[in-house]
């Protein structure tokens, strides 16, 4: 599957595309057409930051066709609300903050991941 | 709501056969069902087949209850495939329990089947329909829940030892069970120690691929009646649910309590009056997670139910007497229904060396698929002994 319209790239930054309601503010990633809050039925294209909080990650040894070695992975609330699942570049320090940044996914293709910013653990 | 029976309950073993066909498999199960039931196809009015991955490794996405009741003997009857992640076969149950519900049938046969051992990329985890995005960016099914049986650890203390009972458990009940596919007892040492897959979660805290299937006939009251009720079981609700998605917290899914709060409400049924359970155990880490959520213990109290042996044979609430999802195996498809034969089995009495003594009330559980960051559905059926165990 396709990421590139997913995320864009500026500088060493990911800023995810989502959607925005005008309604009551709700931010939905990936994009959809409906509010899955309120039901508001022209959601407006958001640039997400990026930023969040990881709310748990472990450390897969068996992965999937297309990822060679033991990983990172966590979900990740982001900042504007939406939760994502992705791949960490290394362990989060305390307040578990992260950021995203582009890394190779499956197969070595183009994508992102989440990188611990703040002190170390 | 009216009551609806199970006359009938048939399976095949679980276990890797890849010499044989999806429709072989799926009439040994029918069969049996009849078998059981007493009655010969032609009674049949209505099936419906729950399948979740026939397409992608078969070529065969839509018509495998056709396929199936062919090789059955069994024609000219509406059928209809249901596919609703690792919930189908409970789907394709709780479609048959409510087609008697409706009037329009009194003998509906319920399948779940499913066909994985010829699968290539052995030894990887099995993906989940409709995760490409999240694939992508390296999600797997044991890698979700071990994310979950993470949150679950530091709110409530915890460990891989506690998870790793639950397989040692579970294979201890798969020992009296014919049908299931592992039955060697296991250690919690052999458990810790086996190949990590996602941190808890090793190899042996993940339920193993392969083949199976199973049927249920499923009848009104009045069908009930004329075939002798000495053996029906009371299907007391069926409630499916699916996801509210972004649950607050990984440690528990909102989408399982909500299953489970409709089949007690609907059944009149409290939670405290379930004495036997088959809930989702595809990992160690849910079957705990999966006390709470289905209300079977206290918020917390689900590492307790495991240390303490509630859940073993023998304890106040024994769960997964069949061996679970961990050791009778998960061939998607078919687990619904194979929960569904096992409370049958253990409601009639008639479960051997695993019987629950006095068991009256009993619960299956079956989890399909993911959504933004939850669970797609989650099925909860609840089943009734209207007389004495033998």
């Amino acid at each position: 599957m396709e990421l590139a319209g997913l995320f864009t790239v500026a500088a060493d930054a990911v800023r995810l595309r989502g959607r925005r309601c005008p309604a009551c503010g709700a931010v939905t990633f990936p994009g959809r057409a409906v509010c899955g809050a309120c039901g508001c039925r022209s959601l407006e294209p958001a640039e997400l930051s990026g930023l969040g909080q990881v709310h748990a990650f472990t450390t897969v040894d068996t992965p999937p066709a297309g990822f060679d070695r033991p990983y990172l992975a966590a979900v990740v609330d982001l900042d504007e609300g939406p939760r994502v699942f992705a791949m960490l570049t290394a362990e989060p320090g305390d307040g578990r903050r992260v950021r995203a940044v582009p890394a190779r996914v499956r197969h070595g293709q183009p994508g992102f991941a989440f990188e611990p910013i703040g002190p170390p653990r | 709501v009216k009551p609806v029976y199970i006359a009938g309950v048939g399976m095949t073993r679980f276990g890797k056969f890849p010499e044989r066909g999806l429709g072989d498999l799926g009439a040994e199960a029918v069969l049996a069902a009849l078998d059981d039931a007493g009655l010969d196809g032609g009674a049949v009015q209505v099936a419906y087949a729950g399948h979740a991955r026939t397409g992608r490794l078969h070529g065969r996405e839509n018509g495998v209850g056709q396929l199936v009741l062919w090789h059955a003997g069994i024609r000219e009857l509406p059928i209809t495939g249901v596919g609703n992640f690792c919930a189908s076969g409970s789907s394709a149950l709780r479609e048959a329990v409510i087609a008697v519900l409706s009037g329009l049938y009194e003998v509906a046969l319920a399948i779940g089947i499913e066909k994985l051992s010829t699968r290539a990329e052995k030894s990887r985890p099995l993906t989940s329909d409709g995760m490409e995005l999240e694939g992508e960016l390296g999600f797997t099914p044991p890698a979700f829940f071990a994310l979950s049986a993470k949150r679950y650890m530091e709110l409530t203390g915890a460990t891989p030892e506690t998870f790793a009972l639950v397989a040692v458990k579970n294979r201890r009940h798969a020992a009296h069970n014919p049908y299931a596919q592992y039955r060697t007892p296991l250690t919690v040492r052999e458990v810790l120690d086996a190949p990590m897959v996602a941190d808890p979660l090793t190899r042996l805290s993940c339920c193993p691929t392969g083949d199976g299937a199973a049927a249920a006939v499923v009848v009104s009251e009045a069908a009930a009646r004329r075939l002798g009720r000495a053996r029906t079981v009371r299907v007391a609700a069926t409630s499916l649910a699916s996801g509210g998605y972004r649950p607050a917290d990984l440690a528990s899914f909102d989408i399982d309590v909500r299953a489970a709060r409709g089949a007690y409400e609907l059944a009149g049924i409290d939670p405290g009056d379930v004495g036997v359970a088959e809930v989702h155990d595809a990992f160690t880490a849910t079957e705990v997670i999966h006390y709470e959520d289905l209300l079977l213990c206290k918020r917390g109290d689900g590492p307790r139910m495991i240390h303490d042996g509630a859940t073993a044979l023998g304890g106040r609430l024994p769960v997964s007497t069949s061996g679970g999802l961990l050791s009778k195996g998960h061939p998607l498809g078919a687990t619904g229904i194979a929960q569904v034969h096992e409370i049958v089995t253990q409601l009639r009495g008639e479960a051997g060396p695993r019987q629950v003594e006095g068991a009256r009330v009993g619960l299956a559980h079956a989890v399909g698929g993911f959504l933004d960051g939850d669970e797609a559905s989650s099925a909860v059926h609840l089943f009734v002994r209207e007389r004495p165990q033998p």
